[in-house]
Parts: C-alpha cells; structure tokens; sequence
C-alpha cells in the first residue's frame, strides 16, 4: 500500500466515523418512530438484528462455500436467509407478548420452573460456545491474511484469534460497546456496503453472473488436495451422481439430496434459537413490530446472502484468470485455485482494488466478527449473570455486583471460546471441511435448533406443555445433536448419505427432542393459569392498547 | 402549532436539508475516490455513475429514517397558557363527589368554561355553585332547574335558551343560557355539570362533555383507589394522589386559554386528556412498561412546556431496548417534576431537562437519569435529601418528599437490588441517576 492510498483509506475511514458519530439519529425521534410500530423504526431495530446475524460465518463463510462447492454452498446462504421464515412465522410476534427478556426467561415464566430456567441457560451458554468458535477462527484468518504477524510461539490465526478476543472482550466488559442499536445498525450498514461495493468493482471487471456461471461449469470442478509446495488440484468428486463429474453449477460437489435437506433444515430450524438473536425482538414494543422487524430481516437477509453467493462466484471467476499475473496470488493458489477457500474474499478485493480492496473486505469481516462476538458475549453476559447469578446465587445483589457478575461472564466466555479455537485451530479442520467456518457455524444452529427450537415453539403453540417436558427435550435434543457432531468428526464420515446427517444432524436430534417433549408432556401436569398465559401470548388487545399509548405519545397531548 | 414553532421547525428542516446535501457530496466523492483512484486501471465511468446513482439514492430514503433530526430534537411546544397557578394540595372530587371538592371543582372550571355560572350537581342535589347569584345557592339545596332535571333523567347532554327550562328556585332570571352535561362513572349517571350564561349562546356543549366526562374519570380514579386502599399499597396512593391534580388543572388551564380563539383543538385537547387518564385509572399494580411511563413523562413535560414558554427546554435519550422494560409506576415523573420545579422554576433564563434511559445488557440492568441545568443544591441539602427532618417543613415541600418517597418505595420493591444517585452543586445543575434490575 503506498502512502497516498493509505492517506486516502485512512481519511475516508475518518469520514465514515465522523458521519456516524455526528449524525447519530436523534433518540428521542427514532424511539418515537419505533414506539409507534412505524416502519421507519422498526428498520432501526431490522438493521441491528441484521448486525448481529450476518457474521463471519456469513461474509466469509458463504462465499467460500460457493468457491469451493459451487451450488452446493449457495445452500448455506439459503439456509441463513430462510432461518428467518419461522422466526416470522411461529415465534417472534407470541415471544414477545409474553414479555420476558430472553429464551431462558421465557421458559421458565412459561412453564413456570426454575428448573427449566437454569437448564435453558445451560443450553444457551453451549450454543453461544459453539457460535463463538467459529468466529474466532475467521478472525484468526483474517489477521493472518492482513496483517500477518505472529506473537512469538505462537503461528499468525492464532495470534489473530488472541488479538481479537481479547480487545472485544475488553470493549464489552469496559462498556465501549454496549451493543446499542444504533451501534449494531451501523455495523450492518457498513457491511452490506463494503459487499455492494466489491460487486460493484467485479462487474466493473466483466463480470456477468450468468456468463461466469457458464465459464466456470465448462469444466469439472476441481480442489487443492494436500499442502505446501507440493500440493495438486484433484477433481471433486459428484456425490449426488457418481457417473458424472462434479460441476460448480450442479448439485453433488458436496451434498446428495438427503445432504441438502439436512443442511438447509438445520439451518432455518437452529436461527429460531439463537438467544442473540431472538433477545432482540424481545425489545420491540408489541408483538406486531416484533413480526414487521423479522419480515424486515428476512428481506435483508435475502438481499445480503444474494450478494455474498454472487461475490463467490466471481471470485472464482476472476481468482483463476488472475493467478497467472499476480505473484502473491500465485503462492496463495494451485493451478488457479486457492488453498484455503475461506481467503476468497479476500483474494477478490485484493485482486479488485489491490491493498484498498484487502483492507476493506478484511475491515468488513472485522465489523462482521465483532458485532456478532460482542451480541453473543453480551447473550452469555446475561445468561450468566441475570438467570445463573442473581437468581440463585444471590437474589439480592445490588447492581453493582449484577455488573461485576455479568463481566466476570463476558470474561470466561471469552477465555473458553478463544482455547478451543486454539485447540481446535484452522488447520485440523480445513482439510476435513472445505469451508471450515460455515461449517463450524452450522453446527451451532444444529445445538440451537435441536435443544431450544423444538422447546420454545412448543411452548408458544402448545398447552399441553410441560416442565420436565421441556428438560428432558432440551437435554435430549442437546446432547443428541451434540454425540452425532463428534461422532461426525471422529469417524472423518463424508457429506454424503446418511453419514450427512452427522454433520447437519438437526432433523435426527431435533425430531428426537420433539418426540421426546410430547411424550413427557403426555405423562406430566401443565402449569397452572394456563388461559391468562395463552391470553397474553397469543391475544392482541396489549397491541393494540400499546399501540394507542404510542400514538398519544408521539402527537403529543 | 404556533408561528414559533413553524419556525423551529423550519430551522430544523433547514439543517437537516444542508447535513443530506454533505452526506450525497460526500458519497460522490467517496464513489470517484473508490472507482476512479484506487483502483488501477480506473473503473468505467457507467460504473461510476450507476454506484453514485444508487448510493445517494439509498442516503436520500434512508435519511428520512435514521437520520432525521438533530441529536436534540425540541419538541415542538404548544402556546404559552394565559395563567398558570398550580393548585398545589387541590384535590378537588379525588375523594369521590362530595360537595367540598365539587367547591374547588366549579371555581376552576368557571374560567376554562368561559361562562358565567357552573354547578355540580350530584343526582339529587347541587353540591357547589359559583358565579352570578352564588350567595343564593346553598350547597346541599335540591336542583330545580328544569334542565339539569333533564340531563339527569336523561342521561344526555341539554343545550338550551329555553326560559321555560331555566327557571329556577335560586338562581337570577337573568341567565339565558344554560349547556348541561351529565357526569357518568362507569356508564352510571352519578350527577350533573351546568355551565350558565346570561347572554343567548349556550357554552359550547362538546367542551362541556368532555370536562364532564374528565371529571368522572376523575371519580372513577377515586372508586379504584377506595379499592386500592384496601389492598395497601399506601406510599404508591401518595404518590398518584400527590400527581393527578396537578396535571389535571394545569390542563385545564392550558386548555381554558384556547377555549375562546380555537374551540375545536381544546375539544382535541380534552379528548386526549380523557385518554390519559384512562390510562392512569386502568393501570394496575406496581409496574409499568417504560413506554408508559414514557408517555406519562412527557405528557406531563408538555405541559409544563406550554407554561413555562422558551424557559424550558426538553431533551430525551430513549434507547429502543427500554421501552418494553418493567419500571415502578410514578418514579420517573416525580423526578421529572422536581427538576423542573425545584430546579429550573427559581432560574430566570430557564434551562433543560434532560431524561435518558437506556439499558445495561452486561448487568441487565435499566438506567433511567434525569439531569436539569436548573440552580443546583448546596452539599448539605444533597446530603439531607434522604434522611428525613420533620423540624423544617420547608424542605419537606422541596423536592426532599418526593424523593424520599421514591427512595422508600425502591426499597421496598427492590432491596438492595437498586441504586438512586443524586449529584448536584449549587448552580451546576441536578443530575438524578436510578438504576434498576431489569424483569
């Protein structure tokens, strides 16, 4: 990078924090809009959801899968954007009403169980585990590619997830990021740009979705096999079809049809579990513009992962044709293919724009990471400190010590999520998945949508739900998805046949968790006033009072 | 709304109109910088326009959302009210419709209804009557106006200038016009309120409704807290009793001073200040929703604004995430109140309230403060705040109560679980802190 680029970069970068810090909307107005269920602040709350959702699984994690696979990573985008489907569908309008402030909250009102509410926290806490991982390792990739220093002993990601780990840990437990919604909006506008940005220079280069489709489907697809200097390029082979060649427009580079379906099941199902998601609706002001925030995300969503499968493709695109001319690109690749899928979109701004592209893809995915980890530790914060700490520790703590208790949280999430992501490392898993950081992602969605899905849509549609319905449904469901995952990876099972079920294994676990719930449920005794909570759950007289409170408010008296 | 407020709004318009022209100019540049400098070889000139195109466009829709406004938006204020004394222990009818409080009732409403003669009037007999001729009405006297009789048996509202109907056993012949409107608790018809002219045009009868219909809320708030104070809860009783009035005759004061030049919007007024009551009658037990008590503050706040004209500025910070938070009814008012009237009221040039609430996810925990620029406390005073002294009821009415009130109420709710802050020095402004668990 030359000085007047880094100049250049630095002042815009300026620019952009000056613009945010001095047009931070004014509170009162945006909260009144919100207040009102208009849709103008609904899109606030839309836009922070989205902040938090679109990680680095999302950024990086997709449009690796497309490079690698093809179609058969388009599914991952398909599933992240869908996850919002039953979210709009089943659970944010009824969640909402009910009026608690987090999952394990909500079941333990519900079902009324303290029991129930530890258990849920447990649960949460593995899934915000599971989550974090994955993010730590893109973070580590990112440092790698970026900056590529290393602390001594230590190999540049790891150095890279022990950086970024422990200044979001720090931000949040000093309380520079509070994850406020402005914050989290802002974070997803700069994202959503940075990617329209980079489509916008690929097809500035000739790039044509359809013709590059076409180019790229000539051939049979093909994958770097082993590493260093000796690495070769195979092709893939087509488990859908094992008489054809896999091709980067046909299904089989990773999946056959059982494969897909359990892929994208596990994917839409886990998203209605996810606390650091489902916390937020539990701010909107009724249960209507709980819905209107997730129709808005979905449609977010949809545009986003458009973008991030396109930009896969013309990586692959223009990666291949520009390994010829570009040393650095010719180190980093095999016969015009990259040895590591998750660097993609990297390589491609850096192919597009030279330094400015590299660090403007590699900031985005650090926005990516951080409004993500900083969303999951402030989940775990809670988690830890509200439903753990003061309600059974010590009910009576003052705030003080409830802060001192949530920080002590942010902390040993932190420390745990940073040594497996140490232990585990990039380099054992790359080799066995193709694109490691969506892949370690979705198993977090299959413990999500395993234990807590299945126990929370039961409990929002069903009466005859009960207590230990839900324990042995979270427990079952849980550690079910769990065993199959290591079963998964201790037995190097392929994607392929009912092997992927390993992976992806929600519609095993998550069938199982449900089963199991509703015969428990069938033997035990539902919680008493079950009529006032049906009422206040699934009725819409408070949306439609709070509604009227909010239209006095904002014209005023 | 008035000229001064076009006026602020125009600035604000203005402004904001100036921030989007920076922001687009500052895309643009951003977009040349991006296509055309950066990137080698430079992008084609479509790509530079189409990228710009959409950008600016997406700045233009998105500004009318997330960008609108400055970070302190004054809200836009209604005209100064022509007088505003504050009734401060008035608690007219609060204990049901007994003839002392309809006393204070009438002497107030005679001014808002602009007519020259009210009674109340309970089913059978009148309970207060002030105006032309009042030394001949005694209270507990049976009504005889043929028109009050009417609008009881009736249950609707009589507008008249009928003699006939206006003849009564007490009152002049002089009066010639005469608007009666049924007050009603709960559907119930429980008495009457008569406005009386002496000149042919009866007092505008949608006006009289509505105080008719304020006034059995009014009542209806008296019968909730009969039952409330069965079920104990005594300093919250304090505290809603110590509000209501207030905020019911400032409101009326306000609205009595549009009654002459623009009947339709005090019959606005009125209507929304019927809504707002209904709230406060409906709403049960110890917690409400932010949002609720939001409304209830700046409400409030409104009012005060409308009185105390350009001398009190108001400023809110509302993160989204407290809206939905469970807060202890009538807190945040009482601070409110306090900063402006212990805090701002004694200032000449007036000041700003500044209320911010947002919420603490790491202790989960709601932080709700009300700051003033108003004249600030010495040490000692700040220090006296909670510990009660019974020797100087001076202090007792100055904002000690209040929030020695709260502070005990708190304490009660939460235990230790809570924490009230109070900073303050003389001249520098009160800053009030209460942090409360959240759920």
């Amino acid at each position: 990078m030359t000085l007047v680029e880094g100049l250049v970069l630095l002042l815009l970068g300026a620019a952009l924090l000056w613009v945010v810090l001095r047009l931070r909307p004014g509170r009162s107005t945006a909260v009144d809009f919100y207040l009102a269920g208009q849709g103008i602040g609904v899109l606030t709350n839309a836009w922070a959801i989205c902040g938090d959702y679109f990680s680095a699984a999302s950024f990086l994690g997709v449009a690796a899968a497309v490079y690698a696979s093809g179609l058969d990573g388009a599914w991952y985008a398909t599933g992240f954007a869908a996850g919002f489907v039953p979210v709009l569908l089943f659970v944010a309008a009824p969640l909402r009403r009910f009026g608690e402030f987090s999952i394990p909250d909500f079941l333990g009102r519900r079902l009324g169980s303290e029991r129930v509410r530890l258990g849920a926290a447990a649960v949460v806490l593995v899934i915000i585990q599971v989550y974090l991982v994955p993010q730590a390792v893109a973070s580590g990739l990112t440092w790698e590619v970026l900056v590529g220093w290393a602390l001594p002993g230590l190999t540049a990601s790891s150095t890279g997830v022990v950086v970024v780990t422990v200044c979001i840990a720090g931000m949040v437990t000093v309380g520079g990021m509070r994850g406020t919604t402005w914050t989290q909006a802002v974070q997803f506008v700069v994202l959503m740009a940075a990617a329209l940005w980079l489509l916008a220079l690929a097809v500035g280069e000739g790039f044509s979705y359809p013709a590059a489709l076409q180019d790229l489907s000539a051939e049979p697809l093909r994958a770097v096999a082993g590493s260093g200097p000796d690495a070769v390029t195979v092709a893939v082979p087509n488990v859908a079809d094992p008489s054809a060649p896999a091709r980067f427009n046909e299904p089989g580079a990773r999946y056959d049809a059982l494969g897909q379906l359990a892929l994208v099941s596990t994917l839409v199902l886990g998203t209605a579990g996810l606390p650091h998601i489902l916390n937020r609706f539990f701010t909107s002001p009724t249960g209507r513009a709980a819905r209107r925030t997730a129709a808005w995300v979905l449609g977010f969503a949809g545009v986003f992962y458009t973008v991030a499968v396109a930009l896969g493709v013309a990586a692959r695109w223009l990666v291949s044709a520009a390994a010829a001319d570009l040393p650095w690109l010719a180190e980093a690749t095999t016969d015009g293919v990259l040895q590591v899928p998750e660097q993609a979109m990297l390589a491609l701004g850096r192919v597009l724009a030279g330094q400015v592209g590299l660090g403007v893809v590699s900031v985005a995915a650090l926005v990516a990471i951080t409004s993500t980890i900083a969303g999951l530790l402030l989940a775990s914060a809670a988690s830890l400190g509200h439903d753990v700490y003061l309600r059974h520790v010590r009910p009576d703590a003052t705030p003080a010590q409830a802060v001192r208790a949530g920080r002590v949280g942010v902390l040993a999430t932190a420390v745990v999520s940073a040594g497996l992501a140490l232990v585990l490392g990039t380099d054992t898993l790359a080799d066995r998945f193709p694109s490691v950081v969506a892949q370690m992602v979705t198993w977090a969605f299959a413990v999500a949508g395993s234990a807590l899905t299945p126990c929370v849509v039961l409990a929002i549609w069903w009466r005859g739900m009960t207590a230990p319905a839900a324990l042995a449904g979270m427990a079952v469901g849980g550690s079910a998805s769990l065993a199959l995952i290591g079963i998964g990876l201790a037995t190097d099972a392929p994607s392929s046949g009912a092997a992927a079920l390993l992976s992806t294994p929600t519609l095993i676990s998550g069938t199982l968790a449900t089963v199991v719930a509703v015969l428990v449920a069938r033997g035990t005794e539902p919680p008493q006033g079950l009529d006032g909570m049906w009422v206040r759950m699934h009725g819409t007289a408070a949306d439609r009072r709070a509604e009227r409170l909010a239209r006095l408010t904002v014209e005023g008296l | 709304m008035t000229a001064a407020g076009d006026r602020g709004w125009a600035a604000v318009r203005l402004r904001s109109g100036l921030t989007l022209a920076l922001v687009n100019a500052g895309v643009w540049l951003a977009v040349l910088v991006a296509t055309q400098w950066l990137t080698r070889p430079a992008l084609p000139v479509g790509v530079l326009v189409g990228v710009g195109v959409v950008l600016t466009s997406l700045a233009t829709l998105g500004y009318a959302s997330v960008l609108r406004g400055p970070a302190a938006t004054p809200v836009p204020r209604t005209r100064r009210a022509g007088r505003g004394q504050v009734v401060a222990d008035a608690r007219p009818l609060r204990a049901g419709l007994t003839a002392d409080g309809a006393a204070r009732a009438v002497r107030l409403l005679i001014d808002t209804l602009q007519c020259d003669g009210v009674a109340l009037t309970d089913t059978d007999a009148v309970l207060a009557y002030t105006g032309i001729g009042a030394r001949s009405v005694r209270r507990g006297v049976a009504v005889t106006m043929p028109a009050i009789e009417r609008a009881l048996a009736e249950g609707r509202t009589v507008a008249t200038t009928d003699g006939a109907l206006l003849t009564s056993a007490h009152l002049p012949p002089t009066i010639r016009s005469a608007t009666v409107c049924p007050v009603r608790v709960e559907g119930r018809v429980v008495g009457a309120l008569a406005a009386l002219r002496i000149d042919a045009e009866p007092p505008f009868p949608r006006l009289v409704e509505a105080i008719a219909q304020v006034l059995g809320l009014q009542l209806e708030l008296a019968e909730v807290e009969e039952e409330r104070r069965l079920a104990a809860t005594a300093k919250l009783d304090a505290l809603r009793a110590q509000i209501n009035p207030h905020f019911l005759f400032n409101t009326l004061n306000t609205i009595a001073s549009k009654a002459r030049t623009d009947p339709e919007q005090a019959r606005e007024l009125l209507l929304r200040l019927s809504d707002f009551f209904r709230y406060s009658v409906r709403q049960q037990g110890q917690f409400a929703e932010f949002g609720q008590e939001y409304f209830f503050v700046r409400t409030y706040l409104s009012l005060e604004q409308a009185r105390f004209g350009d001398r009190l500025e108001v400023v809110y910070e509302i993160e989204p995430q407290v809206l939905t938070a469970q807060v202890p009814v009538l807190v945040i008012q009482p601070l409110v109140e306090n900063a402006v009237k212990h805090g701002l009221a004694p200032k000449v040039e007036g000041g700003t309230v500044r209320l911010e609430a947002a919420t603490d996810p790491i202790g989960r925990t709601t932080r709700i403060r009300v700051s003033d620029t108003g004249v600030g406390m010495d040490p000692d005073h700040v220090a006296a705040l909670f510990t009660p002294d019974p020797t100087t009821d001076e202090e007792a009415e100055g904002g000690g109560l209040a929030l020695r009130n709260i502070a005990a109420r708190l304490g009660q709710i939460y235990g230790e679980r809570h924490a009230l802050r109070v900073v303050s020095e003389p001249g520098g402004g009160t800053t009030v802190e209460l942090r409360i668990p959240q759920a």
